[in-house]
């Protein structure tokens, strides 16, 4: 094996380890959604439960990806710089004392955009290449 | 195996009600009509000497002679959301854990519905976690935080963990945060173990605020609160029969009759007041509360109550230090010799012993006591989460209230706790 042959499996590997490099994270709301864009604040206030309501007034139904995903461990990463196991903690207290319920569990990005596309309040994120033109994108994460 | 024969029962329902579940369950506007979760604390503690019992709360038993045990310290809660439209929902939570006395009643931990009236506005009726510290209204859930208890200096005197009332709750941005203003007004009853008698106290009323202000990296918390406990003019919780015998021996001991009337509830409401902040951003996590009880009941001193702790991340593992106190704000009442009647030593014993069982009612309220503590948090899945935690605590003569005491000691006592706890929620 020559040297090129060596770069070329460790990039495989990578590649299969960590998952498409860089891939960008959009956040995807329902088309009729009036809203048009999220700050990076108002997405944590959103995603951390601390505020459960769209600015149109409509209670937030909000959509998370499995547990131990490559993308929700980058969303959360780079939205609050938190490990998918302080986020669970930080929704225990929220949880447990009746104020607000954790985002709920979708299989992959394709439920996940399902969801959003078939919900008029629904929120969720997703890997921007399986973005299509039925749902609007409020914000990009990376 | 004691605790789980009565969990038993608890998760037996709950899986009823599950399975129940499945044929009324609806969607609303995508989102279930009914969730189901759970966490539990799975704790092996080791604490208490052969005088003082370790409890991890007013209203659980304790662990003498510093055995090993599951009781003390293990929970298992399960709850359930029930979201009826967009405004109209609710939560029911039951605890099953070691308490001084078991019921139903006392599982059921939470119970409440919950009417937004608006983004802004919300408002809550039925059995509702204490919310007047940080840690209160979830203190069971041993996951959420980072020691394997809630530091007892502070959390212990707060001896009512859940009311039944109403709260109303505003919340709206201010600066870079999210303030919650939070209106109380509930009852409680409670009911503790003290040397091996149970004792039913009673919150007749409270009515308290709370303002809390959070960021991403940055939690505030305020709150006051005025609690009125039983009845003006009745005695102290427990306490009636002492105050019968006192009035009795104060034919032949005049002052008894005056120590009797210190044992009745004379002034019933007790301010407390309280202020936290939190600062999470990795690889911190730090965290200080302060409190201060203002009580001008003879039976029950006020008292200033604090802790730091301070965490620091590295990986899924958090190592943390923590220290906390609770001083009393006023001097030891110390009651008066009971008189030497020569001719009648076995009276003479009597009424020393009348004075030694009130005097163990004084001393039981007043406490001091400090501890540091480490341990260590290991995240070992997002829903699970092992820790280790030891507590070397200075328990001053005389006030040792915060443990089961056998006899009130007469010096000052040092003493370790050591605790493994396996924590997890599931979703």
């Amino acid at each position: 094996m020559n040297k090129l042959q060596i770069h070329l499996m460790i990039m495989l590997l990578g590649m299969m380890l960590g998952g498409p490099v860089g891939a960008d994270i959009v956040v995807v709301v329902n088309e009729k959604n009036p809203v048009t864009g999220f700050s990076h604040r108002e997405l944590v206030d959103l995603y951390m439960g601390r505020n459960l309501h769209f600015p149109d007034g409509s209670l937030v139904y909000r959509l998370d990806q499995e547990p131990d995903s490559v993308i929700r461990k980058d969303f959360y990463r780079s939205l609050v710089n938190k490990s998918i196991g302080q986020v669970s903690a930080y929704w225990a207290k929220l949880l447990f004392t009746g104020r607000a319920m954790p985002p709920q569990v979708l299989n992959d990005n394709n439920s996940v955009l399902s969801a959003v596309r078939n919900n008029k309040n629904a929120i969720g994120y997703i890997e921007s290449i399986n973005l299509d033109n039925s749902v609007k994108v409020v914000a990009r994460v990376n | 195996m004691k605790l789980f024969q009565r969990l038993a029962p608890l998760v037996l329902f709950l899986t009823l009600l599950y399975q129940s579940s499945y044929g009324v369950s609806e969607v609303v506007s995508g989102e279930k009509m009914f969730r189901f979760s759970s966490f539990g604390t799975l704790a092996l503690t080791r604490g208490g000497d052969d005088n003082l019992g370790f409890r991890g709360d007013l209203d659980r038993e304790s662990l003498f002679d510093g055995d090993w045990s599951l009781v003390p310290d293990s929970v298992l809660g399960l709850q359930m959301d029930m979201q009826f439209n967009e405004r109209f929902g609710g939560a029911v939570q039951l605890v099953g854990k070691d308490r001084a006395e078991d019921s139903i009643e006392n599982s059921l931990e939470w119970a409440f519905l919950r009417y937004r009236l608006n983004p802004d506005w919300t408002i809550r009726a039925g059995r509702i976690g204490t919310d007047l510290f940080m840690l209160s209204d979830y203190r069971n859930v041993g996951f959420a935080y980072l020691w394997t208890r809630p530091p007892p200096e502070f959390y212990t005197p707060l001896a009512f963990p859940n009311r039944d009332g109403v709260d109303v709750i505003w919340s709206s941005n201010v600066g870079d945060g999210r303030l919650r203003a939070k209106l109380l007004v509930n009852t409680s009853q409670s009911t503790i173990s003290v040397a091996d008698t149970l004792i039913d106290l009673e919150l007749k009323l409270s009515v308290g605020a709370t303002i809390s202000w959070e960021t991403e990296h940055w939690q505030l918390k305020f709150s006051a609160s005025e609690n009125e406990f039983g009845q003006e003019g009745s005695y102290f919780p427990g306490t009636d029969p002492l105050a019968d015998a006192l009035l009795q021996a104060s034919v032949i001991w005049p002052e008894a009759a005056g120590i009797s009337e210190q044992l009745k509830i004379n002034k019933p409401k007790i301010q407390y007041y309280a202020i936290g902040a939190a600062y999470v951003a990795n690889p911190w996590q730090i965290q200080s509360e302060i409190s201060y009880f203002a009580s001008d009941m003879e039976v029950y001193p006020p008292s200033l109550n604090g802790y730091v702790s301070v965490g620091y991340q590295m990986g899924s593992v958090t190592p943390f230090l923590l220290a906390a106190f609770i001083e009393p704000q006023e001097t030891r009442k110390e009651l008066p010799e009971s008189p030497v009647i020569s001719p009648a030593p076995v009276i003479t014993e009597q009424l020393a012993f009348l004075r030694q069982i009130t005097q163990t009612v004084f001393d039981s309220t007043r406490i001091g006591q400090r501890s540091v503590s480490t341990g260590l948090r290991w995240d070992l899945r997002y829903n699970l989460a092992l820790k280790a935690q030891w507590d070397h605590s200075w328990v001053d003569r005389y006030s040792g209230g915060l443990w089961d005491i056998r006899a009130v000691p007469s010096t000052n006592q040092e003493i370790d706790t050591f605790s493994v706890n396996l924590n997890f929620v599931f979703r």
